[in-house]
Formats: C-alpha cells, structure tokens, sequence
C-alpha cells in the first residue's frame, strides 16, 4: 500500500534521512522504532507531504506523492496524526471530528459522516460526553482518541500516528493500542512511529529499526526480539519493564 | 446634553466606519498573519465604483452593490496574487511595502480617472433628519450603524456555524496541521483576501455619502481603522467593533469639546499606549509561537 524507496530529507544542509526504505502492506501495522533524534518524524512528515524530499519515491497505491501538497495527500486517503496531537484547542471537539471530515462534507457525504462519528464515538465512549467541550481543555489521552478521531472520520485507508503514546498514562496507551487492533481488524492499515518499542512490537506485524536516518535493522517482531542485541543496541532496554 | 448625545451619534457612526474597515485587517491576520495595509485605499475604491456606478451611470443601488461586490473580489484575487503570495510564500516580509504600493496606485489610478475634486454621492435615503425626541440624526448615519452590527454578525456566524469559517480559525492555530485534514490552505488564504477587499468595497459604498468621493477619502480612514485593530486586538473581531465605536464616540467628544485639533493625537497615543501596555490589544489573547 505504501512502499518509500531510498528517502533522503535535509533540514537546510543537515541531512536527517540519508537512506530510508520500507513498505507497508494492505491490513498491516507497521513500526517505525529508534532512539530520539533517529529521523522518525521527519521520515513521517515527509510521507504526509509536509517537508520535501531530497530524493527518494514515496508510493501510495502505486501513485508517487512525493510531491503532492500535504491536503491532497490527506484527500487521498492517507491521514497522519502529528505528534502531540494537535487539537485546535479553541475548537470544540465536534468541530475538530468536522473538519477532519471536511472533504467529505464538501462532497455531499454529511449524512455517512454523521454515521461514522457515531460508531467512533462507540470506540472511544469517553469523548462523547464532551463533544462540546474546547478540545484545549481535554486530558491528554482524550485528546489523543479526538485526534484518532479526527483522522478517522475521513474513512483514510492508511493511517499514520507519530508517538500515539506520548505523555499519556500507561492505562491510556493500552487501551488506545487496543484500538488499534481492533481497526486493523476492520480493514485500516496502520503506520506507527513509537518509542514504547515493547508495547509496538506486541501489535504490530513488523517492525524497522532508524537510527541516524538509516534503517539498520528490519523483521517480524518474533525475528528482532530473537536477536535482542541488536535491537537494545540501538533501542535500549525492550522488554517490558 | 442635545449637544453631548448629537455628537455621541454622529461619533458613533464614525465609529462603525472604522470598525467595518478595521475588522478587515483582522481577517487576513488570522489566516495568514498577513495585513493588507492600504486597506483605506481600497475602500475608496470602493466610493469610487459607487459614485461611477450609481451618480454617473444611474444605476440604481441594488444594481451598484452586486456589480460593487464582483469587482472588489475580482481585484482582491489580484491583489493577493501580486502583492500577498509571492512574499508570503517565500516567509518574507515585504508585503508591508506591496501591499501600500497597491494603495498608491489605487490613489494615482483613481486621480487619473476620477480627479483630484471631492464629488457629492447623495444619501440612500435623502438628506432629511430624523428626529429621535430632542436629538436628529441622519439615515445615512442609522445606515452605517447598521452595516456594521449585521456584518459583525454575520462575521460570526461565519466563524462559529459554517464549516469554511471554522477552517478559517483552524488555520489561525496551525496552517499545517489544517492541511493535514484534507483542506486545501491555499484557497483560504484567497479566499480571506477576497473578504477583507468586499468588506473594505461595501465600506466605501455606505460610507461615501458622508465623506464625498475622492481619491484620499480613505486614507485616514484606513489608518485610524488600523489604530482601533491594534488596540482591540487583531484577533477579536468583537472587540474591534466595541474599540471601533467607543473610539468614534471619543473622538467626536474631543474635538466637540476641545479642539479639533486633539482628536488624532488622541487615537494614535492611544494605539501607542496599548501597543506598550497590552501588546496583543486589550481584546486579543496573548498569542505563542505559531505552530
């Protein structure tokens, strides 16, 4: 579904990604695992079309969107969740789920959308109650299933999540990675960047290891923890504390 | 007190001019921190089509104000294209300095075509004075009043009920991550443009009975506009409709009541002391860095 080939980014004359190549296939969930600094976010920011690459061939479906504005790769149906969420805090958290729908509410689509928001409001029954809150003043793990959400809404086929885990509360995360099981099983495709290497290796189908925008290491999760050196050599410690 | 109310009106009515005109810079500040300062100039314009329109031509004001809207858009469209989009794509900054040379050659080009002579646009609604009890006020005055509470309103109901004003405000937070949902940011910058040149055109329209058509009868406008968007702040339209009229009604207190003389050291000492004071305006929310 989604295959990069050679990627090279640069910030200015700093080179982040020299040579970064991966695919994910249809119904997988795929990670990207690395230290801080390692170039994940870049390599995401790139594929959503928000940072230019040097050189390199990212393909969606078999279409190359390298150099697609970031709105019409979302148009397309691949939807990133930035890191840190990025709510607009001064929305409220309807108005949040409508703009991630606004294409389809520009084609006529009000009424399925109405439907779907139902059914993620099924998902994360939390945000229901507090669909006309600002979304400013959520906890951080409800801000993370209204962004979910909010890209969702958009019926993507691949979704992208930059640190979903970030600064929310282990329960949260768990249940949160529980939800993204359960979106695989209904047809989504999954791209995830995650520092929790642990709790990624347990959901996702495989796995590549960055470090200095490279990708050393690549496998199934069975494969990389069989040989958990090298893994820690570049992660750290991996199992679960 | 028939002295101090008559002046309050006519203060306030000044007041609304600048509101209409002020809100204008508001907007594309909030899409794309982007000011068009010769925002007076083109309100002028805006006089100018109505009195070609209207006292030369003879069409009638339900015909001028369409045709008044489609020609302020068309050259809102321009005007972004030559003097917003090249700078502000490459991160410049020179759109202070574009933006006035549109301005200037609106004055020139309206000189040329127009004249240099302040020209009569008669009221909509005549020239008699309405009695309310003690005190008179002119329609045209009610009129501009008005315009400016409806479009206020209207203003949020497009920011707050339709889906294209909540992009709007969405890109006020963040630019990209608004495009990450699909929605094309480019045209919404166009598209605010557009706003703020057929808001500043319809300005002109009501306003140009009062102030007579002539090249530079809105270039102080647009600065004392700018003065109540500082001091209100640039991203609280409500507040620039309050700031605007209270700063009306002052003005025409000041100089009733002292001089004339004191009124434009007052507006500008103020923006000043607020630009010190309360950088953001006194309506405006303290803003971070831009994501």
């Amino acid at each position: 579904m989604l295959s990069v080939e050679a990627l090279r980014v640069a910030y200015g004359s700093l080179e982040v990604i020299k040579d970064v190549s991966f695919e994910v296939g249809e119904g997988e969930i795929v990670t990207i695992l690395g230290s801080n600094g390692a170039g994940k976010t870049t390599t995401l920011r790139s594929i959503a079309g928000l940072h230019r690459a040097l050189s390199g061939r990212v393909a969606f479906e078999g279409e190359d969107i390298a150099a697609w504005s970031p709105a019409r790769i979302a148009r397309r149906g691949l939807r990133m969740v930035p890191e840190g969420r990025q709510l607009f805090p001064d929305h409220t958290v309807l108005e949040n789920l409508e703009l991630g729908a606004y294409s389809r509410y520009r084609a006529g689509e009000a009424r399925s959308v109405k439907t779907d928001m139902d059914d993620l409001l099924d998902l994360f029954p939390r945000i229901r109650e507090r669909l006309h809150e600002k979304a400013g003043l959520l906890s951080g793990g409800e801000q993370q299933m209204v962004a979910i959400s909010r890209a969702l809404i958009s019926r993507p086929k691949l979704l992208i999540m930059d640190e979903p885990s970030l600064g929310l509360a282990p329960i949260l995360i768990r249940s949160i990675f529980e939800a993204f099981v359960k979106l695989r099983g209904n047809g989504l495709t999954l791209l995830l960047v995650e520092q929790m290497a642990h709790l990624a290796l347990q959901i996702c189908d495989r796995a590549y290891v960055l470090e200095s925008g490279v990708v050393k290491v690549s496998g199934s999760p069975k494969e990389l923890l069989a040989n958990s050196q090298v893994l820690e050599a570049y992660l750290g410690k991996v199992v679960e504390a | 007190m028939e002295f101090f109310l008559h002046i309050l009106i006519s203060g306030i009515a000044t007041g609304a001019i600048y509101s209409l005109i002020a809100v204008g810079y508001s907007i594309t500040f909030t899409t794309m921190r982007v000011l068009n300062f010769a925002l007076g100039m083109w309100v002028m314009i805006g006089g100018m089509l109505t009195l070609t329109l209207n006292v030369m031509l003879g069409f009638n004001l339900l015909i001028t104000l369409p045709v008044l809207v489609a020609v302020m858009a068309i050259l809102g469209v321009v005007g972004e294209r030559v003097s917003i989009y090249p700078f502000f794509r490459a991160g410049s900054d020179v759109w202070i300095m574009s933006t006035l040379a549109v301005g200037f050659l609106f004055i020139n080009s309206a000189q040329l075509i127009w004249g240099h002579n302040p020209l009569p646009v008669p009221s909509f609604f005549g020239d008699g004075i309405i009695m309310f009890g003690p005190f008179a006020i002119f329609p045209q005055q009610i009129l501009v009043i008005a315009t400016a509470f409806v479009i206020f309103s209207l203003l949020y109901l497009f920011y707050y009920r339709t889906l294209l004003g909540k992009a709007f405000r969405a890109i006020a937070y963040s630019s990209e991550v608004t495009s990450l949902m699909g929605i094309n940011t480019r045209m919404i910058c166009i598209l605010s443009y557009v706003m703020t040149s057929v808001l500043a055109g319809v300005a002109g329209f009501i306003i140009v009975p009062i102030t007579f058509a002539e090249p530079q009868m809105g270039t102080v406008l647009g600065l004392k506009a700018f003065a109540v968007a500082i001091v209100a702040g640039l991203s609280a339209p409500r507040g620039i409709l309050f700031c605007g009229l209270a700063y009306g009604a002052l003005e025409a207190l000041a100089s009733g009541y002292f001089y004339t003389g004191v009124r434009d050291i007052l507006g500008f000492s103020l923006m000043i002391l607020v630009l010190i004071l309360r950088p953001e305006g006194l309506f405006g929310k303290p803003t971070g860095e831009r994501a």
